[in-house]
């Protein structure tokens, strides 16, 4: 039986005296596109906030590829952010920085490129939009 | 009363009763409040520790210059300006109590000493905490509630290193030389009453400062400082940064409350570890 991609294992989570999330089971597949569908503040984005790890449960464990998430260690949690993208509401574009200077940041922030080649991947981004 | 279980996974069973709980309201409201204050100092003081811990990482001497120059040096003129009215009222009012005891000649001494000692330090943070502080509070806040903070944390650029970290060694850093610009200034003021407009020997005024004035108090005040730089920095960076989980409200009015808490909390923080600092400094 194929193992999923991500799954949830009775996960609940709480914030003070309000469930959110109770014990919700889930399991998504690789090659198939899952949708999430539900009420303003049923908690789908705090479901989605738990996969890119922004939030961790409070009970149950969430598992990538069969590996809980929560034993994964540095490089591999590392690893497994990297393969996940996340489109905010909002965008959550730094509006106090240019689109240069938003592209740049992660660049400058994570990675040890010196000016001029920030420069070049900062346009040849600024190319596709 | 109900019977203890023996088993200790069954302790969870001897959380009062709803009945038991309205029963004493006074020590359950209580109760809750000081594990309230408990957790929320530990979250403080975990907060700081690694914030304070990640100043000293790769790449934050760029952000600690810019939030230098924006608490530190934008900061500056408002709170020369405080610093000179304060001594210049100082100067008024030392003159005219010492002039009771024949001791106006001490004029100079006893401004300095108060100003270096006392309202240096503690009016400079209370100015810095208004101008600065709210500020930092309201754009961390904002950088919350708009997802901008978690938006860093999926680029895998750590929010407490990139945002908090360089605002707090920009306090350490800003706020003694806003105290020393603040100490010569409202010396300069109460120069200016007592010598300039009440008559007092120019040079009374400045030997009495030099005589009275030792290292310890300079070193006192500059201590003094630091500590209300610690406070004020890890207050409103940490209302700013879980401005989100405010239990009373959301969205801009969680930031709005934020920022209010943040500079009360900040002030009345000033004036106890002011008490507290000079209690051990004595």
């Amino acid at each position: 039986m194929e193992t999923p991609l991500i799954e949830f294992r009775e996960v609940t989570k709480r914030f003070e005296e309000k469930t959110v999330l109770d014990k919700i089971n889930l399991e998504i597949y690789e090659n198939q596109i899952t949708t999430v569908i539900g009420k303003s503040g049923s908690g789908k984005s705090v479901l989605l906030k738990h996969i890119i790890g922004l939030l961790s449960p409070d009970e149950g464990s969430i598992l990538f590829r069969g590996k809980p998430v929560s034993k994964m260690k540095k490089g591999e949690w590392n690893e497994y952010r990297s393969k996940i993208s996340y489109m905010f509401q909002n965008n959550a574009l730094f509006d106090s920085m240019t689109v240069f200077e938003n592209i740049a940041l992660p660049l400058r922030q994570t990675t040890k490129l010196r000016k001029k080649g920030i420069e070049k991947k900062v346009m040849s981004r600024i190319e596709h939009l | 009363m109900r019977k203890r279980p023996k088993d200790d996974k069954l302790l969870i069973n001897m959380r009062p009763t709803t009945n038991e709980i309205s029963s004493l309201p006074f020590f359950h409201f209580i109760g809750k409040r000081t594990l309230y204050i408990i957790n929320n100092l530990g979250a403080v003081a975990i907060f700081f520790t690694l914030a304070f811990l990640k100043i000293f990482r790769p790449r934050q001497l760029k952000e600690i210059i810019q939030q230098v120059f924006y608490i530190g040096a934008r900061s500056s003129n408002i709170v020369m300006l405080v610093g000179l009215f304060t001594g210049m009222v100082l100067g008024l009012q030392l003159f005219y109590t010492l002039t009771k005891f024949g001791s106006a000649g001490v004029l100079g001494s006893v401004v300095a000493l108060t100003l270096i000692r006392e309202l240096g330090p503690v009016l400079t943070a209370i100015m810095i905490t208004a101008r600065a502080g709210s500020a930092m509070t309201a754009e961390i806040g904002i950088l919350r509630i708009s997802e901008q903070i978690d938006a860093l944390y999926t680029m895998r650029i750590d929010p407490l290193r990139y945002l908090i970290s360089p605002r707090i060694a920009a306090a350490i850093i800003s706020f003694p030389l806003l105290t020393a610009f603040f100490d010569l200034v409202g010396i300069l003021g109460g120069y200016v009453t007592g010598v300039l407009l009440l008559g007092v020997d120019k040079g009374a005024y400045f030997y009495r400062i030099r005589a009275y004035v030792e290292m310890a108090d300079i070193s006192g005040g500059f201590i003094k400082s630091l500590v209300f730089a610690g406070l004020v920095s890890t207050i409103c960076c940490y209302q700013g940064y879980f401005a989100h989980l405010l239990s009373d409200s959301h969205g801009a009015k969680s930031v709005s409350l934020a920022t209010t808490a943040a500079v009360v909390f900040s002030c009345v923080m000033i004036l106890v570890s002011d008490y507290v600092v000079t209690s051990f400094l004595m």
